[in-house]
């Protein structure tokens, strides 16, 4: 290379280069190590920001699901509060992680003033992204969070789930008001938080 | 012959007394000690002018007969040196305490620059191979200095000169004696005179530890803070979650994080803070509002201040504080509502600077 400079060049130096190279070295051992002028310290600090996550329900859905007055015998029977859209979970926007929603009930549907029980084996349950309504067959409901079948799956904050529910009524199923209580629970994408 | 000489000689260098001063002061008419202020008229450190009243040098010793005595700039050995007086005392008689005094007669043409005042006792009128002595009393000002350490020389120039009133002195004369030093003994290791802004390079004669640089016998402008083990380790402040408002650090609490000022500073600080950038997440999402607040006696117990990416000049952390001052720090966050979870940091830097300046 530098034989080649030299033909190319006949005003080149190589002393002047190899000056220039050794000047630019002193030049950076002598770059001021310390201004005693000031002094500084550093330190670090952290936070870890938790999870949050909040999901709500279409007021239908808050209010209650009905399935009205049912025949024994009969099945597959839509809840009539459920229709048209109405039956919504929706992932709040500020939640801050993609969210699992599950689904599981307190007890099987129980004969108000009695002890008698409509199976959870009629009673099921189907959700869609809300572009259509849910169809059959639906997921048997559990009286544990039912971590298999999901009410929604790693829904980003904003995202909702549209809900529906079918019944089923034995025969020879005693006649009265029979309830009880669904729990949704929105928890962080793969995990089995709510219990 | 020869070896017999030899021997004389260092068997006279052994039993010779070594030779100290037991007294050397600058001292007024009535005899207290003087420092002296920068006299704009005659632009030095003169006495006998508008600014200073005329300065004696009292000087006690039992072998200062026969020797000459003069006051000058020096780091502490004589092979670097500027005579500040006029001209060398002659000690011809010394009284019962074995003291004299004498006028100072400080010269306007040589005492241009700060110093601490120094004397050089010698067998030589022009001071030569002279024993040198520090007194406490000092021409006041200071000196701000940079300076570079490869390994095995420093070299320094001296920036800024500044008189007791802040100003800086623009006289420019070889007068700055720049001495390096052994931080442990104070032991001159090398010395050398030069002008303002003229770089000098001085040897650490083969030695590797802490080193200190004197100008004219003057410490230069030193700051040094540290942080508290605690606050050193990091600040930390937990799980939180969004939305939550304005929650203490873990660790800066119950005066946990503190900001000292070393003890060896020599003139009092600012203490300013910044971040190197807001907590961030991994993702690159940030949370801006973290805040501070510092006390000079209490654990502060309210955030005042959001972190700033620039040193912050507006709010300090603390102000014109001492040499030794404890600065005690605290720090808060709010999450926002819509913060991603996960881990957020940054680095927080805490600069000292001169007080009143603005060199962070």
């Amino acid at each position: 290379m530098l034989k080649y400079l030299k033909y190319k060049n006949k005003n080149f130096d190589m002393k002047k280069l190899l000056g220039l190279i050794v000047s630019l070295f002193a030049w950076i051992l002598l770059v001021p190590i310390c201004l005693p002028q000031t002094s500084i310290q550093t330190t670090t600090s952290n936070v870890t920001v938790s999870a949050y996550i909040s999901i709500s329900l279409s007021t239908p859905l808050a209010s209650g699901v009905q399935f009205g007055q049912l025949n024994p015998g009969t099945s597959d029977n839509p809840s009539t509060t459920c229709q048209n859209y109405a039956c919504n979970i929706t992932v709040s926007s500020d939640t801050n992680v993609n969210v699992d929603i599950v689904l599981k009930a307190n007890a099987p549907l129980t004969r108000q003033g009695g002890t008698e029980t409509i199976p959870n084996s009629g009673y099921t349950w189907n959700s869609t992204d809300g572009t259509t309504m849910p169809s059959l067959p639906g997921y048997e409901l559990s009286t544990s969070y039912d971590y298999t079948n999901k009410v929604g799956s790693n829904l980003a904050p904003g995202e909702l789930r549209t809900w529906q529910a079918w019944l089923d009524i034995p025969s020879g199923q005693i006649a009265g008001n029979y309830n009880n209580t669904l729990y949704f629970c929105g928890q962080q994408t793969g995990t089995t938080d709510c219990g | 012959m020869k070896k017999a000489i030899i021997v004389l000689a260092l068997f006279l260098i052994l039993i010779y007394p070594a030779f100290a001063l037991t007294e050397f002061k600058l001292i007024n008419s009535t005899g207290q000690a003087m420092n002296l202020s920068y006299d704009l008229n005659s632009t030095s450190y003169k006495d006998n002018s508008i600014t200073n009243p005329r300065a004696w040098v009292k000087v006690c010793g039992s072998d200062l007969l026969n020797k000459w005595v003069g006051l000058v700039y020096s780091g502490g050995n004589n092979s670097a040196f500027k005579i500040v007086s006029n001209l060398a005392k002659f000690i011809t008689s010394l009284d019962a305490s074995n003291c004299i005094t004498f006028p100072a007669d400080i010269s306007s043409f040589r005492a241009l620059y700060p110093s601490r005042i120094a004397c050089s006792v010698s067998s030589s009128p022009d001071l030569s191979n002279g024993n040198i002595y520090f007194s406490d009393e000092y021409m006041i000002g200071k000196y701000r200095v940079q300076q570079t350490d490869n390994g095995t020389h420093v070299e320094v120039r001296v920036k800024n000169i500044i008189d007791d009133q802040g100003n800086e002195i623009t006289v420019n004369q070889s007068f700055l004696v720049v001495t390096l030093i052994r931080k442990d003994t104070k032991e001159v290791l090398d010395s050398a005179v030069t002008y303002k802004n003229v770089s000098v390079t001085l040897s650490r004669s083969g030695y590797n530890g802490d080193v200190e640089i004197l100008i004219n016998g003057m410490k230069p402008v030193y700051i040094a803070i540290s942080l508290s083990p605690t606050l050193a380790s990091g600040i930390t402040y937990g799980t939180l979650d969004p939305g939550d408002v304005n929650v203490s650090s873990q660790n800066c609490i119950n005066k946990a994080c503190n900001i000292t000022v070393s003890q060896d500073t020599n003139v009092n600080v600012d203490i300013v803070m910044k971040v190197n950038a807001y907590l961030t997440h991994q993702s690159g999402s940030t949370i801006e509002t973290q805040y501070w607040n510092s006390s000079l006696t209490q654990q502060p117990t309210l955030p005042a201040y959001q972190v700033s990416l620039t040193y912050d000049y507006t709010h300090k952390v603390a102000e014109n504080v001492s040499p030794g001052t404890d600065v005690i720090f605290g720090t808060w966050v709010s999450i926002p509502t819509d913060a991603a979870t996960g881990l957020y940091n940054n680095t927080i830097y805490f600069c000292a600077q001169e007080a009143g300046l603005n060199e962070c």
